[in-house]
């Protein structure tokens, strides 16, 4: 079987916490051989980092280039933890399509969406599935990337054409089940006006779940400005502590 | 006051939880428990916070001798040699577990003395400092007994570094029931 690469995007040291229970749940999760590559900030010193709202925002739009536009790999951020066998992402079907991503119905998008059919939803690239020597179509070389003022993540955005999702969806992007990236127990790409009202998916039924919520993530990485609210779902915090003791241990033991 | 609930969750937290960032205390770890603002109230989900958070109300509470005392704080804060703490507010307390720290309590209206303490936040020797001439005292705060709570004044603290201490603080009991005050640095931080 082909070894899986994952690359996942994180802050210097600030997040140890939260990867440590991400690697640890993937691999539980699977019998396939992984590649893990954490993209810190040490990687790219010399990257113009302005605006990006967290420290590792933009690293992963190298992925293709870093691979040599060869095979495929996924990208995913930090703040996340897996419950199904990554295996099944790496495998999916992703057509003619250089990426994979799940539909995010709620994303807000640039104001110049506002007020338009378009104001929100797009493909979240927070978990992504990359075609490397597809997505070399759609991706500037590194050193355009590093460059890019203010961050490359619009200019990707309009690349793909986002959030026009009859101009992407099966033409540049595949989208993937939403469980593979569901914003906190919630049901990604549901069909509602506003996360209180947003479907939520039973504990058994998450395959990869992503603490999108900053003020509610229950490690709170010390770059985050954010004042802290409580996480909604008990169910979801207490599988998180059960494995970050486990974790902790492992990692006194070794 | 029984000190066992707060060892205990401070060497769980410690072990288990990630650092934090708490704007009071700079270049510490800080581990946030409780923090209750006019329209949110934040609990940590850590499982050792919600078993022992009872007790540990109740403790303050007895304490402080103020029964219904609406606690809207409560950080655990780990020290760094780097450390430096904003001046601790009217009705706030610290509950010294281990290392060393040196505190000085500021006599007279806040309003009056906050000025000298935000001055003071770094000092290299407090305990060579003459705080009678600042109508303030200071002394080395005793760990795992004597809690401090200054009531209605200011106080530096100065923590040493590895110094582990719980901070928490009150809504002032003269405020009208229902009323939460909130100071403006914590406005909107949710």
């Amino acid at each position: 079987m082909e070894t899986i690469r994952i690359f996942v995007g994180t802050s210097e040291y600030e997040d140890k916490w939260i990867e440590r229970i991400l690697v640890y749940t993937l691999l539980k999760n699977t019998d396939r051989e992984l590649d893990i590559t954490f993209m810190r900030p040490s990687m790219f010193k010399d990257w113009n980092t302005n605006g990006w709202g967290t420290p590792f925002t933009c690293f992963r739009y190298a992925i293709p280039e870093m691979c040599n536009f060869k095979g495929r790999a996924i990208y995913m951020d930090c703040d996340q933890m897996n419950f199904r066998d990554i295996g099944e992402l790496y495998d999916s079907n992703l057509g003619d399509c250089a990426f994979g991503m799940v539909w995010d119905t709620l994303n807000k998008n640039p104001r110049e969406f506002e007020e338009t059919e378009y104001e929100r939803g797009w493909f979240s690239d927070s978990v992504v599935l990359i075609d490397c020597e597809k997505a070399q179509k759609y991706i500037d070389p590194i050193d355009v990337i590093k460059d890019t003022t203010w961050g490359y993540k619009n200019v990707f955005s309009k690349t793909i054409n986002s959030p026009y999702r009859d101009k992407c969806e099966d033409i540049i992007i595949k989208r993937l089940d939403a469980r593979w990236n569901s914003f906190d127990g919630y049901v990604t790409d549901g069909e509602s006006p506003d996360r209180q009202n947003q479907e939520m998916y039973a504990l058994d039924d998450i395959w990869h779940l992503h603490f999108t919520s900053l003020s509610s993530q229950i490690w709170h990485p010390k770059y985050s400005p954010h004042g802290k609210s409580s996480y909604k779902r008990k169910d979801i915090a207490k599988v998180v502590w059960e494995t970050q003791y486990k974790v902790q241990k492992l990692v006194e033991l070794l | 006051m029984n000190y066992t609930p707060f060892y205990d969750l401070a060497k769980d937290a410690i072990r288990y939880m990630n650092p934090e960032n708490d704007w009071r205390f700079i270049h510490a770890d800080s581990y946030s428990f409780y923090n209750l603002l006019p329209n949110a109230k934040y609990s940590s989900s850590f499982p050792l916070w919600e078993e022992l958070h009872s007790s540990i109300f109740a403790e303050i509470r007895q304490n402080i001798n103020i029964p219904n005392a609406v606690i809207n704080n409560i950080t655990l804060v780990k020290a760094s040699k780097h450390t430096i703490c904003h001046p601790i507010r009217p009705h706030c307390g610290i509950i010294g577990l281990e290392g060393e720290a040196y505190c000085a309590i500021r006599n007279g209206d806040p309003e009056d003395t906050k000025l000298l303490a935000h001055r003071a936040m770094h000092m290299h020797s407090p305990n060579l400092m003459r705080w009678g001439d600042y109508n303030s005292f200071g002394f080395s705060v005793a760990m795992g007994e004597k809690p401090i709570f200054p009531g209605n004044r200011i106080c530096n603290l100065y923590p040493e570094d590895k110094c582990v201490f719980f901070y928490y603080s009150i809504n002032d009991p003269k405020t009208k029931k229902g009323a939460i005050p909130i100071e403006p640095a914590q406005r909107g931080t949710g």
